[in-house]
Formats: structure tokens, C-alpha cells, sequence
């Protein structure tokens, strides 16, 4: 017995020992290899061996030392079960329940944007990043609201750092909703405009989604799997259909917009599709959008591993100055922001701290949901790179850089791509709109296009024939548009339910959601806010991803900072402060990104980078009585001016929630260490046992 | 192999493959907010047996509103 467990062990380490030399050694080959192009098998390998050692060795150490995951303690699932909310589930169904939650856009369109900086930085920052802070911060929030009930971020940031901490997160919250909400919409637009073939599909899928509302309302109720299959199904055939659409002058007419329509019908689209009851729209959107990311992914793994694409792009380009393109400034700290969502993501502390704590059946399950999930977040953001890298490099800035750079042509475009060093005909330009169905690929800006360009691509090599690849780049892009618009239309419920709660206190019958006039105004105030800065970014002349993307990732960097400081003073509390450096490290890391960026945002000279430059370089221009490109007029100036004014409020605002935290962090911290005993405020222990668990 | 052990393999590897397909479909349901049903009954049964428990239909609607509810969040 004792003999047969020596080995065992022995050739378990063999075998760990192994694939740490596997994944050293693809490492080696991804970071090293200059001058011919690299196969992306290598990066994917090197990915997988890695998170796995991290999974084994690190997330273990964690749960045994700082957390002191304990599986004799009844979980609220167990204290609390009441079959709806709180239930003990399976470790891989709730697994799979999590991962869904915080699967979204970021991991896909960040990795994309800093693709311009060359495959190995992303590469570098998404496995580090998720291994020492973004998947620390799910498993250790997670912990946090296991232990207190399944509450909150922002009530337990309340709890444990007192009031007005907690009132500064909960402003720091609603106002990265407006920014989420904002970018992910030009995302949108940016993939729809000009593109008959994509509005139509896109557009097809709302009377889809409601025919499936009435289908699970009234001819079925509840049968979900059914009405989504059969949503599914009608989903493909518009695809099908918007091929045709595309083809025929009159309809192709009725379908194409211009960002300015597409941002209108956007605002519209938010407001009406969150104030209708959820069954007829949002829910049944919610679910095919769900089972269509999740089948996206795996669709995109297997492709991956199939076809082996070869990286085209470079391991570094001369775009690591700062000078790039498709987003200014330089690698630190702005490569850090532009990768939020895959490396580490403030927002997931919100999905950590939502429904999942309530349902978890032991809290040893909490390493596996928590930093197991992330790590699969940080695989697709890796499939991401992967899939933008894999293209020419040329056809990448074509698409990515923004139209004041590029001029209309195709001949104007290949001329300043080849002058950063990048070799492109027009005719490879005009080739590629073609193949993929659409009129031009030239500054089709905000990742979504890209990577759909990039998923075609390798998908193509799976199933091909002829028209599949314009059929594959419409279906990348329904995919991406599809979970999006269902982002826009949820995340306005909740950015409403924050509103009426913050309105509520000033006049109390506002707060009642059942009141249609607190429901209206704050729907109104909702949308307004993130159309304002939707409506900015589609007029922005640098294509507004420029503007938005930084302040997004400065937003959800700022929460991750948030979550982690709390996470800081919470071990502090628990007395472990022996081990409060995993924590500490990453909250650091995150505060010193935060800050940097803010600060450049803010300040920096170069009107490119800085919000500050930028407008007083139009009001000064306006002063002067000239006009500056894209404005047209004196007023457009001006508008120009005092959007950047308020795009620099935002980032002073983001920092001031992080420099507040943080004193209100240390305050705690240093209360805490005064005082002999534990002062957490967990729900006191009771024994899984004795509650049936 | 003989017949009743061949007959015995299948019908275990049908068990197997019945179970994933269910632990699979509770998956999907799950990964959309709602929860399984038969574990709900079962719940209220033992907790609750001097009163009804909620139809399926009642249960899906209820799922409904509490996950589009007041302070569910959506991740970018």
C-alpha cells in the first residue's frame, strides 16, 4: 500500500515535472523564434501548460494557506437552501453556470486591440495577469460572499471598510457600467456600419428572439432547450439570408447605416428592449446568446487545434513606443488596461459576489469555480490573440487603424501600412471585402471585425467552399453583435435598478419597480449616459475606440483594485496576515496601473494620449477662429473641447475612487491589526452536518 | 463475452451516457439561470410538505424575474 502510494506520487511529480517542461519549452519557442512565423500551437500549448500548473500549484496553496478552505463548514447553499436561490449544486454545473456569467466581450476584443503591440506582450500580460491577480481576485471574492451569506461586493466592501467606502464603490460601479455599456455598443456599431449583410442579421435576431419569448410564454412555457434549438436554427438561416439581402441592390439599400444611425437605433434599441417585460426579449436573447458563445468557444478551440495557423503578425512590433495606431500610449501602463477582461477583470468581483456564492455545495468547490473559471476566460482571451495575430499584418492595421490615419482608399491605406513596415497591395484590401461579403475592411475599428476576419479564416480551413468564408465572418460577427446587444439590454435593467436606488433617497417612491415613472426616468438617465459617450466615440474622428477602450479598462482595472483591497484588509482581519502578500501584490500592481493611466489620460502633453491636450488644443484652435479636422464648424470645436473635459472628469473620478478605497483600506487595515482577535465579519461557523450537507 | 454480460455492459454505458446527457442539460438550464426543477420538489417536499410547491410554469417565471431582477450583474 504505502510502496504502490510512493510511486504514485513519484510519477505524479514525474508527470507535473513534465508538463513544466513541456510548457517551458513551447514558451521558449513563442518568445524566442525571430524572423519566420511561429505556429500558434506553440503559444496554445504553452498556455494550457502553464494554467495548469498554476491550477495545481498555486490555487491549491492558496486555498490551504490564506482562505483555509474549509469542507466541514455549511455553505449558505446548505444554511439557506430554498430550491430556487440558494441551492448546493454540482461543482461542474455550477462551474458551468460561472464561467457563462463572466464570459463576455472583453476577453475577445481586448487581446485584439493590443495585438498591435505584437503577439508576445498580450501573451505575457494575459498569463501572468490571470495567474497572480485575475483569478486570485474571482477565488478570493468568491470566498469572501461564500462566507458572508452570498452578499454583495459593494455591501461587503461596506461592511468591512465602513460607509463611505462603501457609497464610493457603489459610484465607482454604476460609472464603469456607463462606460461598459457605451463601448460594447460601439463595438456594435462600429461592426454594423456600412454593412447590410451583419445589420440584417443582427437586426433578424429580434423578432427571432420574441417569436422564442412567445414560444416558452405561452406554446411551451419553459421549454427552453426546445425554443432555443429552434432559435438557433432560424438564427443560421439568417445568415443565410442576409447573403441575399447584401446581393440586391434595393434591400442592401434598406439595411446599410452610418454610425449616426446605428448609434440612434442603438439608444432606442436599450431603452425599449430593457423597460419591456424580460420573457418577451431580453430572456429569450439571453439564452441563445449564451448557448451560442459557449458553442462559439469550443468551435474556435477545436478549429485552433486543427488548422495550426502560423502567427503572422511579429513577437513585437515598433508599435511598443507608444505610437500605434489603433490605441496611444506607451506598453506600461496602457498595455495593462487595454487587457482587462482574460488577464484580470474588476467586473467578475460583481459575478463572484452574485449568484454563484449562493450555490456552491462545499467551499473547497470554490478553488475550482473561482480561479478554475478564470483560467478558461484567460484560454479564450489567449484563442483571441491567436485568431487577431494569425492574420496578415497588413490586413490587421487595415482594419484597426483609424480612418484620419488610413485616408478613404484602399491605395491611401496600403501606402501608410507599408510605411510602418508592413507589406500590403490594395488589391490583397479589396480582395479580402470581397471574400468576407462586405464593401471595404479599411478602418473597421472596435476588435469585433478583426477577429471575425481572423475566426473565418481559420474556420475556413475546416469547412470550406465557395462563399463560406463571407458566411463564417458573418457569423463571427452575429456572435459577437448577439451577446453584446444582450449586455446592452440586461446591463440598462441594472443601471436602472442603481439609478432608481440612488434617486430613491432623494425621493423615496422613485425607488418602487413597480413605478413606471421611476422606472421611465431612470431607464431615460441610463441610457442617456451611455449613449452620450456612444454617440461621442461614433463621432470621434480617431474612431472613438481610441477614447472609450482606455477608459473602459482604466474602469475595470479600478474595481479590480477595489475587490483586491478589500480582499487585503478581509486575510488582515482573519489575522492571516502571513499570507496577505497574494493579495497584496496584484492590488499594487492594479492601483499603480490605475493611477499611471489616469494620471497620462489626464495629463500627458500629447494630445493623443492626454484628455486635457486634446481639448485645450480645440478650444484653443477655436479661439483662434480655425478649424481643425473632423469639425466642421466653430460649435463642432467646442463640442469636441468639452467632451474631452468630461472624458478627463471620468479618469479623475476612476482615480479618486481608487486613492478613497485605499485610504479607507488602510484604515481598516491598520484598526484591524490593533486588535488581538479575528474581526471579519463572516457568518459564524456551522457544521455542513448538521444542515443535511 | 457472453450475452447477458454484453447485455449488462450496454445497458450500463446507456445509464452512463443517460446521466451525462442529464447532468449536460442541467448544465445548459443552469448557465441561464434557472435551476433544476426536480431538485426544487424535492426540497419543498421535505421542508415544506403542508404546502404546494410551484408548478413548473410558475417555477420558470419566478426563475425569470430573479435573474433580470433588481442587481444582477452582466459581465463585458
Amino acid at each position: 500500500m504505502t510502496t504502490a502510494m510512493g510511486s504514485n506520487t513519484l510519477l505524479s511529480k514525474l508527470g507535473w515535472v513534465a508538463l513544466a517542461l513541456v510548457g517551458a519549452a513551447c514558451l521558449g519557442v513563442v518568445a524566442l523564434k525571430r524572423g519566420e512565423p511561429v505556429n500558434a500551437i506553440w503559444l496554445v500549448a504553452a498556455a494550457v501548460a502553464i494554467l495548469t500548473i498554476a491550477y495545481r500549484f498555486y490555487s491549491r496553496y492558496i486555498a490551504d494557506t490564506a482562505l483555509q478552505l474549509d469542507p466541514t463548514r455549511a455553505t449558505p447553499a446548505w444554511r439557506r437552501n430554498d430550491g430556487l436561490d440558494f441551492v448546493p449544486t454540482n461543482r461542474w454545473v455550477l462551474f458551468g453556470h460561472h464561467f457563462a456569467a463572466i464570459a463576455g466581450a472583453g476577453p475577445l476584443v481586448g487581446p485584439v486591440l493590443a495585438a498591435q503591440m505584437g503577439y508576445l506582450p498580450g501573451t505575457l500580460w494575459i498569463l501572468a495577469g490571470v495567474i497572480f491577480a485575475g483569478a486570485v481576485q474571482d477565488m478570493i471574492i468568491l470566498f469572501c460572499s461564500t462566507r458572508r451569506d452570498g452578499r454583495s461586493l459593494g455591501d461587503m466592501i461596506r461592511g468591512e471598510l465602513g460607509n463611505t467606502a462603501g457609497t464610493t464603490a457603489m459610484i465607482g460601479i454604476l460609472a464603469i457600467m456607463i462606460i461598459l455599456l457605451a463601448v460594447l455598443a460601439l463595438v456594435v456599431v462600429k461592426a454594423l456600419a456600412e454593412s447590410p449583410w451583419g445589420t440584417f442579421t443582427v437586426a433578424a435576431t429580434i423578432p427571432i428572439a420574441i417569436f422564442m419569448g412567445c414560444y416558452m410564454r405561452w406554446l411551451r412555457p419553459g421549454k427552453i432547450l426546445e425554443a432555443s434549438m429552434i432559435g438557433l436554427v432560424l438564427l443560421l438561416a439568417s445568415i443565410w439570408a442576409g447573403g441575399h439581402v447584401a446581393a440586391d441592390p434595393a434591400w442592401a439599400n434598406a439595411f446599410t447605416f452610418n454610425g449616426r444611425q446605428l448609434a440612434w437605433l442603438m439608444i432606442a434599441y436599450g431603452f425599449v428592449a430593457s423597460v419591456l417585460p424580460v420573457w418577451f426579449l431580453l430572456a429569450p436573447r439571453d439564452y441563445l446568446s449564451t448557448f451560442l458563445k459557449i458553442g462559439t468557444i469550443v468551435i474556435l478551440a477545436l478549429a485552433i487545434f486543427l488548422v495550426r495557423p502560423d502567427l503572422q503578425m511579429p513577437a513585437l512590433t515598433r508599435f511598443i513606443d507608444g505610437s500605434g495606431p489603433v490605441w496611444s500610449g506607451g506598453l506600461f501602463p496602457f498595455l495593462f488596461i487595454t487587457i482587462a477582461c482574460g488577464a484580470v477583470s474588476g467586473f467578475h468581483a460583481l459575478i463572484s459576489s452574485g449568484t454563484t456564492p449562493k450555490m456552491i455545495a462545499n467551499e473547497t468547490d470554490i478553488r475550482l469555480i473561482g480561479y478554475g473559471g478564470m483560467l478558461m476566460e484567460a484560454f479564450v482571451a489567449i484563442m483571441a490573440l491567436v485568431a487577431a495575430t494569425a492574420l496578415q499584418p497588413g490586413i490587421y492595421f487595415a482594419m484597426n487603424a483609424p480612418a484620419a490615419v488610413l485616408g478613404g482608399t484602399v491605395e491611401s491605406a496600403a501606402q501608410a501600412i507599408s510605411q510602418w513596415g508592413f507589406v500590403i497591395t490594395p488589391e490583397m484590401l479589396s480582395q479580402t471585402a470581397r471574400e468576407i461579403g462586405e464593401t471595404t475592411i479599411l478602418s473597421r475599428t472596435g476588435g469585433a471585425p478583426t477577429l471575425a476576419v481572423g475566426m473565418a479564416q481559420i474556420l475556413h480551413n475546416v469547412i470550406s467552399g465557395d462563399g463560406m468564408m463571407a458566411f463564417w465572418y458573418h457569423y463571427a460577427i452575429l456572435f459577437e453583435a448577439l451577446f453584446i446587444l444582450t449586455t446592452v439590454d440586461a446591463g440598462t435593467r441594472v443601471g436602472r435598478f442603481m439609478i432608481q436606488d440612488l434617486l430613491g433617497s432623494v425621493h423615496a417612491p422613485l425607488r418602487h419597480t413597480e413605478s413606471w415613472t421611476g422606472n421611465l426616468i431612470a431607464t431615460a438617465l441610463c441610457v442617456a449616459g451611455w449613449g452620450w459617450f456612444l454617440y461621442q466615440g461614433v463621432v470621434d474622428p480617431l474612431g472613438g475606440i481610441n477614447t472609450l477602450w482606455p477608459l473602459f479598462g482604466i474602469a475595470n482595472q479600478m474595481l479590480a483594485a477595489l475587490a483586491l483591497i478589500f480582499a487585503c484588509v478581509v486575510l488582515i482581519k482573519m489575522k492571516r496576515d502571513r499570507h496577505v502578500w497574494i493579495v497584496a501584490l496584484p492590488a499594487t500592481w492594479l492601483v499603480i496601473c490605475t493611477i499611471t493611466a489616469s494620471w497620462q489620460k489626464l495629463f500627458h502633453d500629447n494630445p493623443k494620449i492626454g484628455f486635457i491636450a486634446n481639448a485645450r488644443r480645440f478650444a484653443d484652435a477655436a479661439g483662434r477662429g480655425e478649424i481643425l479636422a473632423p469639425a466642421k464648424t466653430v460649435a463642432d470645436m467646442q463640442r469636441v473641447a468639452f467632451n474631452n473635459y468630461l472624458d478627463a472628469a471620468l479618469c479623475g473620478l476612476f482615480m479618486t475612487v481608487v486613492i478613497v478605497t485605499l485610504v479607507f483600506g488602510i484604515r481598516a487595515a491598520l484598526a484591524a491589526r490593533r486588535n488581538s482577535s479575528s474581526t471579519a465579519q463572516e457568518t459564524p461557523y456551522v457544521a455542513a452536518s448538521t444542515v443535511g450537507a | 463475452m457472453n450475452r447477458p454480460a454484453a447485455r449488462a455492459a450496454l445497458s450500463a454505458l446507456g445509464t452512463a451516457l443517460r446521466g451525462f446527457w442529464r447532468s449536460l442539460n442541467e448544465t445548459a438550464r443552469l448557465a441561464v439561470g434557472v435551476p433544476d426543477y426536480g431538485t426544487y420538489l424535492r426540497h419543498h417536499a421535505a421542508q415544506h410538505p403542508d404546502t404546494p410547491p410551484l408548478s413548473y410554469e410558475a417555477f420558470f417565471a419566478d426563475r425569470l424575474e430573479a435573474r433580470y431582477g433588481r442587481g444582477r450583474s452582466r459581465c463585458c
